[in-house]
């Protein structure tokens, strides 16, 4: 899932600047997961925006709606009335949703009340890790189910470096080394032989590289048969 | 506790004036003399700063209920 966290509230007072009218929009799909922009957080950025401007003797008309997804036109469609009323629209979402809002609604300034960190998992309650980097050329079938783009620190495809000490990083002790993890599952697996097979240099024009990325499936796509 | 702390000094109200305690339900004379000193401390920071700030109409329709209240609570579970 996308993880992501809160800006602190004096960046969304910031943010909000002048505007009488704000709509707190939540996203009920990845940051509900991770406790940042569900319909919880964006009650509760909503009242705290209330009582903070109020508080500053500048009190300001804040709601809060959240749809399933941000980030799809069809859950978009169901708060036009809401939009239509706000001045400007603060955005739970990720990146991705800030952007759908934006282009959907173009005539409403909308803008982000999370920062966007990285696509993981949860390990364990309050605790996320990144997995994976969206690198578009996927190497987890060489690597034993462990990404060394997303988890080690310099990408490393023939690794671990001579930074891999007793297991960690040499950035902190607290991140593990990715390639001492790849090898030590390998090894559990019996698939050591894998390591042998050297990687030649990655072509990172799938990834950001290449700029910006685009799927396009014609056996999905609704057109008409004159097209 | 600390999650509402934080929001509370983020707001510009002062955290402290959220407190929880846990007693038993066979503690009563604790939970009377965590009342009374809960009572005191909350006299002793002064009203809620809201309650004399000026709030836009439709602000203060929309805010009103708990969200604004210096807010006391004990938890006597048992």
């Amino acid at each position: 899932m996308i993880v992501a966290e809160q800006k602190p509230l004096n960046e969304l007072k910031s943010l909000i600047g002048s505007a009488d009218n704000v709509l707190v929009v939540g996203c009920g799909t990845c940051v509900t997961v991770c406790f940042a922009g569900g319909s919880r957080e964006a009650a509760i950025t909503s009242a705290s925006l209330r009582m903070a401007t109020k508080l500053d003797g500048d009190g300001r008309n804040v709601s809060d709606v959240t749809v399933q997804r941000q980030c799809e036109w069809e859950y978009l469609d169901q708060i036009a009335d809401q939009v239509r009323e706000a001045d400007i629209l603060l955005s739970l979402g990720c990146g991705i949703g800030v952007q759908a809002i934006a282009e959907h609604y173009p005539d409403t300034w909308v803008v982000p009340g999370l920062n966007t960190s990285f696509l993981g998992i949860p390990l364990e309650q309050g605790v996320w890790a990144e997995r994976c980097a969206a690198c578009g050329d996927c190497v987890l079938g060489l690597t034993g189910g462990i990404c060394p783009i997303a988890r080690c620190s310099k990408s490393l495809l023939n690794g671990p470096c001579g930074g891999s000490e007793a297991g960690h990083c040499e950035i902190s002790p607290d991140t593990d080394c990715a390639w001492q993890l790849i090898y030590d599952r390998l090894s559990s697996n019996n698939r050591l032989d894998l390591l042998l097979e050297l990687q030649p240099p990655k072509n990172w024009r799938t990834s950001r590289d290449g700029g910006p990325r685009k799927i396009i499936r014609e056996d999905l796509r609704l057109v008409s048969e004159e097209e | 506790m600390n999650y509402a702390r934080k929001l509370m000094d983020e707001i510009g109200l002062d955290g402290h004036r959220i407190q929880m305690i846990n007693l038993s339900s066979a503690m009563g004379s604790q939970f009377a003399l965590s009342a009374a000193e809960f009572t005191e401390e909350i006299v002793q920071m002064g009203p809620n700063p809201l309650k004399g700030a000026v709030p836009s109409e439709d602000a203060e329709k929309k805010s009103a209920g708990t969200d604004e209240k210096s807010t006391k609570s004990t938890n006597n579970a048992g």
